[in-house]
Parts: structure tokens; sequence; C-alpha cells
């Protein structure tokens, strides 16, 4: 989260729609949908919320974000079981959806042709993260996010998750916890 | 022990935010234009908003002068036909009087006579 929150409505939004963007990609792996989450997370701030004062805007505009993600995730879940149920090789779409996911994050990152050898392992950890990410429990992966990389406090998470603080604790603990197990001990280094 | 855990997750921490940065940095010129008309559609909403709340409330505003303004006028219009219609009746009242009596019009005749008559009260008394 930037140390200041801009003033305008039209500056906050500048300062977070690509953090935006990147969580609401990291959770659909759709680029068209992570833009319409967006999309639609910036249009309700604005008509809902652009009369609050400038220091409720960073929580309130996640809070809708991590609503919109989840809408998405329910809507996909049902759409998925329908799938499933009309299809019989289930076993073989799990590998084929994996192998897509990691293709998306690379996609996402937009790995760069002929990288220098720092470059590729930055790169490759850096989609490893992604699809790590990608993988966690919703909930576990919009905590960690928010806490870790919005700079959110237990509060504000708390607010932006529409849930209690403790439960904020739990789930962030755990997606730490599954993110070192998946990545290692010495992640990146 | 706990330092050690502490250690190790403050070294994921910051290895995951700064590829999360990275991967901000990354991203394609036609997700950052989609952003931006993204963001100046949802601006361009906020007017419009804006401009329909200023002429609702400015409509509020003058809802209590305006209704006043036009209870006023249509009792004043009731009134103005009231008192015409008051007023028309009268003068054929005594337009039908006039003429209706004989003894008015033999004393407009002698107009002058009760003229001179009365000049004379005034003097004498």
């Amino acid at each position: 989260m930037p140390d200041s929150i801009p003033q305008s409505i039209d500056a906050f939004l500048a300062s977070v729609e690509l953090r935006a963007y990147r969580m609401a990609y990291i959770a659909t792996s759709n680029k068209d949908d992570a833009l319409d989450i967006v999309q639609d997370a910036m249009i309700m701030l604005v008509n809902k919320y652009s009369q609050r004062h400038h220091s409720e805007w960073p929580p309130l505009f996640y809070r809708i974000v991590q609503n919109t993600i989840r809408d998405w995730y329910r809507r996909t879940s049902v759409r998925n079981k329908f799938r499933q149920w009309f299809s019989n090789a289930e076993s073989q779409n799990t590998e084929i959806e994996q192998d897509w996911e990691s293709q998306a994050m690379s996609q996402a990152v937009n790995i760069k042709k002929n990288p220098t050898l720092e470059q590729n392992q930055n790169d490759k950890a850096m989609v490893q993260l992604m699809t790590e990410l990608n993988h966690l429990p919703i909930r576990q992966q919009q905590a960690f996010l928010l806490r870790c990389w919005e700079g959110l406090d237990t509060k504000q998470t708390a607010q932006a998750m529409n849930i209690s603080q403790g439960s904020v604790k739990t789930h962030y603990s755990r997606a730490i916890h599954a993110l070192r197990s998946q990545l290692g001990e010495h992640y990146g280094e | 022990m706990v330092n050690e855990s502490k250690n190790k997750s403050d070294t994921l921490l910051e290895q995951s935010q700064a590829r999360l940065e990275e991967s901000i940095a990354n991203i394609d010129s036609d997700v950052k234009d989609k952003l931006y008309m993204a963001r100046r559609k949802a601006i361009a909403q906020y007017c419009n908003n804006q401009q329909e709340n200023a002429i609702s409330k400015r409509l509020k505003k003058l809802l209590p002068i305006t209704s006043v303004a036009l209870t006023a006028s249509i009792v004043l219009a009731i009134f103005i036909q009231a008192g015409l219609w008051q007023s028309k009746d009268i003068t054929i009242d005594n337009d039908l009087e006039l003429v209706s009596t004989l003894d008015n019009i033999e004393l407009y005749d002698d107009l002058e006579f009760y003229q001179w008559l009365a000049e004379e009260d005034l003097q004498t008394g």
C-alpha cells in the first residue's frame, strides 16, 4: 500500500489498479475476468464510497475486490460442477488444468525471451509464487496478499475480508505455512 | 527456535513481496491501457452521478418555494376570478336598477335644479 493515500479518487484508483489486477489475476488465472473484477470494483467504489474520507478508501476498495473475486469463485465453481457432471475424464482434466495454470501465470508475469540466468531464476520464482498462491484456498490467498503485499494491518484486513481479526490471523498463518512448505525454506535465495 | 522460524517467515515474506512487485512491473501495456479505460469509465460515471445529484438537490431545494408560489398563484387566480364575477354581477344589478326605475331618470333630468338647491342650503346653513 502506498505510504500516503491520494486525495482524489482518480489518483487513488491509479495507485491501486495494477495491484488489484494482479490480485484478481492470481485468483482467476484469467486476464479478462481479472480486468472485469477490477473495473467492477472501481465503479462500485466510485459510486458508493467516493464521498468517504480518502483514508477509508483502501480497505473499502480491497473489500469490494475480494467480494467480487469471491462472487467469481462461486459462479465458476457452479459452472465447473456442471462441467464435471457432463464430463467423465476428470483425472485428465486436472493435469491439463495444472499445466494451463502454470502457463497462464507465465504469461501473466510477461516472461521475456532469452533471459539472463539471474532473470530466468527470478522469473521462475515469480511463476512458482503465483502458481502456489493460486492454489491456496481463497481466504488464505486474500489474507496473505492483503497483509503481506498491500501492507494492511490485521484490523484493516478483517474489514476488507469481512471476517474477524482472529480469522485473519488463522488464514494468514496457514497461508505462510502452506507457501513455505511448497516453495521451500529458502525460497528465492 | 522461535527466532529461526520468524527469520524464515520474514525471508519468505520479503521474497514474496519482491516477486509480486516485479510482477507488477511486468504487466503488459495492453492490460495497463484497459485498466486506464476502466478507471476513466468509473470516473465518468461518478461525474454523471454528481451532476444528477446536483440537479436533484437543486430541485429539492426549490421544491418548497415552487410549491408555495404555485399555491399562491392558484389562490390569487381563484380570488381574481371570483372578484371579476362579483363585480360583473354588481354592474348588471346596478344597470338593471337604473333602467327599471323611472324616478331616478327624472332625477337626472332635474340635476341642475338639485345642484342649485344644495348650494342654497350651504349658503343659508
